[in-house]
Order: structure tokens, then C-alpha cells, then sequence
């Protein structure tokens, strides 16, 4: 494969593959579509390594949501590991939404919410991100 | 390629009828300029590629709510910053290292990278960018290869042009005297 020599400052010595700057606004258009078509536009990491704790959270959390619904039990706030915590979340029952995020962000698993000039709630965007069901999110708006 | 002004681009773009045309305008328009600045913070090829097309959705998803109060340029470049940043601290928490180990990694991901074409001289000079704290390889990079003034930085980055300026000239004494050791 070609590279190139450009840079918009002084000569560098990083190249780029011929022609990518050809060709990635119609790859970003395209991501933008595909995300359209799948609902809300959030932004998906390309690369980004999930650790199992998020993946489990993220699972759980989904269980939590649909327990709102089945289960009608005083709710803990558990000590302990995130594991744990997450268990005694999903059996826990009722879960009010302010108890859910402070959750989320005690145990570090909303990544940084930084200003982008837009008023998104940094919750949604994360649970959306992760690949929640927006139909499963509306109790939280 | 159609010429327009950024207010121009953001008022097309808040039109539904011609947004995707407006998006793939400032696409084109600021690109490059985007592309080498995350570039010169996560060092590799495929990483700078993720880190800005994350960005540029990222400007789709959040446009419509730029209000002009910096200009777009500014508002752009503060996005791909902060996604450069958050990726490399992303990649350090994934891999369970102390910085100093993973900035170790960096180096090894720029030399093995296929897309770098340095000599020693400039191997050597992007090592010891890599030795700096993080905020004065930014400022570093930003003043010496991306001809950024202090106050488009200052805009960009939330810090006084003091402070930058005094980044910027301890990050220069470090590296000289990293060169200088041999």
C-alpha cells in the first residue's frame, strides 16, 4: 500500500495511506446511517476493549430495568465488589433512577462525560453506547 | 470543492434537507487539520482513524446544539482532544499499567507502526515527546508541528496563554535534554 506525506504544518514523519483522506467522509456517513437506521446516533468506539466488569454490568443492568417491572422488594444498596453489587442489584426489585447512576458511577463504569456544546445525559449515551434497547430506556427519560 | 464559512456550513447543516451534504463539507474542510492533531496524540495509523471518525459522529450527534459561542474550528478541534485523550486513557486502564509502562507501549506501537517513516533523529524526538506529561506533549504538538497560536490553545484546551507558554517551554528544555543525553 502507497503512502503519502501530508500534513497542514510542517513536514512530518508520520505518513497516511494513499487516499484516505478521499474516502473518509463517505466511511463517517456511512457509520452515520447504519447507526440512523439502528435508532439513537450514539457514538461506538471502533476498538474499544470492554472489560468483563462493564460487559457483566451492562447485562445486568438490563436485568434491573425488566426487575422494575417483575419484582416489588425493598432495595439494597449493597457493599462489596462490582459482581456482587450487580447480583444483588438485579434481584434487588425496585431501583428509582438517581439510586441507579450513582451506582453506575461509584463503581467507575461511566466513562467521562466530556462537553461536546450538546446537552446529552451522559447515562443514556453510555447505556445506548453499550447497546441497551432504547425501548428498554424509557422509563429513564 | 464548494467554499463556505462556518456559519454557512452550520446553517446548512441545521437544515435537514442538505445536513448530510453540510457534514460531508466540514468533513472535507477540516479533516487533514483534525486527522494529524489526534494523530500526534495516539501516535498510530488505525488508532487515529478510530479516535476520528468517533469524532466526526460525534460532531454529527452534537451540532445542533453548537451555539457559535467559539468558533467551529475551535469547537471541533476541543472534540477530537478530548477523544484522543479518553482513547489513550481507555487503552492505559485496559492494559492495567503505570503510565510509565504504558507510555512505554506507545513508543513500541510508533516504531512498529507501518506508517511511520522517521530516522533516528526523529525516532529519538518522538520518544522523548512520550516522556512528557500529557498536557505538554498536547501543547508541545499543538505549538511546534500543528502552528497553533497560544489562543486558539488557550480556547481549545481551558488553560491561560501563561500557562501554555510555560508548558510549552519546559516541554522544549525537557526534550533538549533527552536529545542531549545521546
Amino acid at each position: 500500500m502507497g503512502v503519502t506525506d501530508e500534513n497542514g504544518g510542517k513536514k512530518d514523519v508520520f505518513r497516511v495511506p494513499d487516499g484516505y483522506f478521499d474516502h473518509l467522509p463517505e466511511r463517517v456517513m456511512g457509520r452515520i446511517r447504519g447507526e440512523g437506521a439502528q435508532g439513537r446516533g450514539g457514538v461506538v468506539p471502533l476498538r474499544q476493549k470492554i472489560s468483563r466488569s462493564l460487559v457483566a454490568a451492562a447485562a445486568a443492568l438490563l436485568l434491573v430495568i425488566a426487575g422494575h417491572y417483575l419484582l416489588r422488594t425493598e432495595s439494597v444498596v449493597p457493599e462489596g465488589g462490582t459482581d456482587s453489587a450487580v447480583t444483588a442489584y438485579v434481584w434487588s426489585g425496585d431501583v428509582d433512577e438517581q439510586t441507579l447512576y450513582e451506582f453506575i458511577e461509584g463503581e467507575d463504569l461511566l466513562p467521562e462525560a466530556y462537553a461536546a456544546g450538546g446537552g446529552e445525559d451522559p447515562l443514556i449515551d453510555y447505556l445506548v453506547s453499550e447497546g441497551v434497547d432504547e425501548s428498554l430506556l424509557a422509563e429513564l427519560y | 470543492m464548494e467554499k463556505y464559512t462556518d456559519k454557512e456550513l452550520v446553517s446548512l447543516f441545521s437544515d435537514p434537507g442538505s445536513r448530510e451534504h453540510a457534514f460531508t463539507l466540514i468533513m472535507e474542510k477540516y479533516q487533514r487539520r483534525l486527522y494529524w492533531h489526534v494523530r500526534h496524540i495516539v501516535l498510530s495509523h488505525e488508532d487515529a482513524d478510530d479516535v476520528l471518525q468517533n469524532t466526526f459522529i460525534k460532531v454529527w450527534n452534537n451540532l445542533d446544539g453548537f451555539r457559535g459561542g467559539s468558533g467551529l474550528f475551535t469547537w471541533l478541534y476541543r472534540i477530537a482532544t478530548n477523544e484522543a485523550l479518553s482513547f489513550l486513557k481507555r487503552e492505559k486502564g485496559n492494559r492495567f499499567l503505570p503510565w510509565s509502562g504504558y507510555e512505554k507501549q506507545l513508543e513500541e506501537t510508533l516504531l512498529s507502526d507501518e506508517y511511520f517513516a522517521g530516522d533516528a533523529v526523529a525516532e529519538k524526538l518522538q520518544r522523548a515527546l512520550l516522556r512528557l506529561p500529557e498536557k505538554q506533549r498536547l501543547v508541545f504538538n499543538m505549538k511546534n508541528f500543528e502552528n497553533l497560536k497560544y489562543e486558539d490553545m488557550s480556547e481549545i484546551l481551558g488553560t491561560s496563554v501563561g500557562a501554555l507558554k510555560a508548558s510549552y517551554h519546559h516541554a522544549v528544555r525537557k526534550i533538549e535534554q533527552f536529545l542531549s543525553q545521546g
